[in-house]
């Protein structure tokens, strides 16, 4: 299960490294499909999907400690998942350098519309924007 | 009287006589105003017009006589001296005369005591007068004072708040029918001192002496005291009453006694107390109502957006429309299972009322465990139990059912793969609560990450295992509507324990 999933981030990276990127942290298969079509559809990115918010972390400190690529435009980030959920996610990111992540917009991408998750939110530095699902055409205009 | 003229009547026919006896009063500086009249006429009118102060009389007159005149003046409202002054009279006479109530008599041929007999005379009628003048403003003060302290007794037997008094040994004094009612009870005076409750107890309900009541401090330190205390009656009931022993002194500023005005505050405590509960009650569902905010902004607008976002992208891929409708279709299926769960939870919440009774432990664990035979039979579970300690418990059957099924089923779900799963369930009692604990060898939960989840509606800790987030909410939910609280122990990969806490006796409210 693991290797596969390396092999897949493998693949992505690859894909990735020619063009803009997007990254989605979603562990829901569903809306990781809609996400993609919406953005692949309209725009001229490429996705990486992560249905794990552990694994998203560990790619992007490779990224940042390599330099082997250039870090993704957007990050879009689920709130509810398992094991690692969105605002752990943003505190573990908290811990990196800010001046690499700076040029990469962190989004928050959730289904809540709840005003106390919109006003937590707020309260770290790295979000950029806070999104009720679904992710329309119209939306990700207004982020790019 | 000697600034004064004095009025005197006198009644004698003889002129050189009368001359006589007014020279020898003036010759004594006797200051008089004499009215001289001889006739029965004259005297009566006299006695009316003229208000004489004194009578000298002369015995014997053309057709009137002395004894005559004096039965008419005692006859008359007048009180004043009546002094016989005649010439020789007999013994028989003088002693009928004294009989009939003459003052003094004196005799003609010695008339140097007539002064005297005078002023004497009007001095013992004063004496008299005045005498008699004090007996009566006596008289009417204790009447004033016999009323007085009849209204006062009335008014203290009669008044609704209740009231008594002891002396400075303590010893009681007065009480009224209310402090009868507070009491419960007529207090035996040659035994009780300084209350007549049956028993005291302070506001935290330790138990207080008679010697060291509010009404015996006050007594023995001299000092004003209010303070609240519970008493109770014979027949078991218990009032909460304010007391309010005040102190008397008297003139020496000696304390004598002291007297309490007891006020019952029951109504108003239990009416506090209801208060208090109705607010908790409403603080509680207003939390509910918060959480229930935060359900449908999260829960429920899940499958929502998930919808919204799968017709969005609906056509994009023809080839990918039958999955597409496939994820709606499943999208709509989850909404519809979270509003009926929601369902279930609200029914739960608004059923408060419901009848009590004894629910055997025993039976309801066997009738759980019917239902879960097959979930039991495939985990393998050993489930023992011990009820020695509290067979069970006044409760509502149905709830506490649904808390065992729900409390147990998790259990199971959550064993450790590798493993037997042993469940033992075990009821203790405690001072205020019967407490039934599940305690179980399985995967265990950490309560330093996920405590505050634990109860939350749909909160799932284990998404790898199937369920909503349903269970252990409506355990708690159902526990504290019967009055309880549910703790929990729990070591990651070691297992946990739950324990339910259900309140003895509900009605435990004094009455």
């Amino acid at each position: 299960m693991k290797v596969r999933n390396l092999a897949s981030i493998c693949l992505k990276i690859m894909t990735a490294l020619s063009a803009k990127n997007i990254l989605l942290i979603d562990d829901d298969p569903v809306a990781n499909l809609v996400n993609q079509r919406i953005i692949e559809c309209h725009f001229d990115f490429k996705t990486v999907v992560f249905t794990d918010a552990h694994m998203a972390l560990q790619q992007l400190k490779q990224w940042l400690l390599l330099h082997t690529m250039p870090l993704p435009e957007i990050i879009f980030l689920d709130i509810d998942m398992p094991e690692m959920n969105g605002w752990e996610f943003l505190e573990e990111l908290h811990k990196l350098p800010m001046l690499y992540l700076a040029k990469c917009r962190i989004v928050i991408l959730t289904s809540s519309i709840d005003l106390d998750d919109i006003e937590k939110s707020k309260s770290y530095k790295a979000v950029f924007d806070f999104v009720s699902k679904p992710l329309t055409v119209e939306k990700l205009k207004s982020l790019v | 009287m000697i600034n004064e003229k004095i009025r005197i009547l006198h009644l004698e026919d003889e002129e050189s006589d009368s001359e006589l006896i007014a020279r020898l009063l003036k010759k004594s500086n006797i200051a008089c105003d004499v009215k001289l009249v001889n006739t029965r006429n004259q005297y009566k009118t006299a006695l009316h017009e003229f208000k004489p102060e004194i009578i000298l009389s002369d015995h014997g007159l053309p057709a009137f006589n002395s004894i005559e005149a004096l039965e008419i003046l005692r006859k008359s409202n007048l009180d004043i001296p009546f002094i016989l002054v005649t010439g020789a009279v007999s013994e028989e006479f003088a002693v009928v005369a004294v009989q009939k109530g003459v003052d003094d008599y004196i005799l003609k041929d010695r008339l140097h005591r007539l002064p005297v007999a005078v002023t004497n005379a009007l001095e013992k009628y004063r004496i008299e007068a005045e005498r008699k003048k004090t007996e009566r403003e006596k008289e009417e003060a204790r009447k004033r004072i016999e009323e007085s302290e009849k209204l006062y007794n009335q008014l203290v037997h009669d008044l609704p708040a209740a009231v008594y008094t002891c002396d400075s040994q303590g010893n009681i004094m007065i009480y009224n029918k209310a402090a009868e009612t507070l009491w419960g009870r007529v207090p035996d005076r040659s035994k009780e001192k300084w209350s007549g409750a049956w028993k005291l107890y302070d506001k935290e309900n330790v138990p207080v002496t008679h010697e060291s009541s509010p009404m015996a401090r006050a007594i023995k330190e001299g000092i004003k005291i209010e303070e609240e205390i519970i008493i109770e009656r014979p027949d078991g009931t218990k009032r909460y009453v304010v007391m309010h022993p005040t102190p008397t002194f008297n003139g020496e500023g000696i304390i004598i006694g002291a007297s309490n005005m007891m006020i019952d505050i029951t109504e108003i405590k239990n009416a506090n107390v209801e208060t208090l509960m109705l607010v908790d009650r409403l603080q509680l569902k207003n939390k509910e109502l918060g959480q229930f905010g935060y359900m449908i902004s999260h829960n429920l607008r899940a499958p929502i957006a998930r919808i919204l976002g799968l017709a969005s992208i609906f056509d994009v891929d023809p080839k990918e429309n039958q999955f597409i409708v496939d994820k709606i279709a499943e999208a709509a299926n989850d909404l519809d299972n979270i509003v009926r769960d929601i369902n279930t939870v609200v029914s739960v919440r608004n059923s408060e009322k419901g009848k009590r009774e004894f629910v055997a432990f025993e039976t309801q664990l066997r009738l759980v465990m019917q239902v879960l035979h097959q979930e039991i039979s495939e985990s393998k579970a050993v489930i023992t139990s011990d009820f020695r300690h509290a067979k069970g418990v006044f409760t509502i059957r149905n709830y506490f059912y649904s808390i065992l099924y729900n409390v147990l089923s998790n259990a199971i779900k959550f064993k450790l793969p590798e493993g037997p799963l042993h469940i033992h369930i075990h009821s203790t009692e405690e001072k205020d609560y019967i407490c039934l604990s599940v305690r179980d060898n399985g995967s265990g939960i950490d309560l330093n990450k996920n405590g505050t989840k634990l109860f939350g509606l749909f909160k799932k800790l284990n998404h790898s295992v199937p369920g909503k987030g349903v269970g252990l909410h409506l355990v708690k939910t159902q526990v504290e509507s019967l009055g309880g609280k549910v703790e929990v122990k729990s070591k990651v990969n070691e297992g946990s324990e739950f324990s339910i806490y259900l309140p003895k006796n509900h009605d435990s409210v004094i009455s």
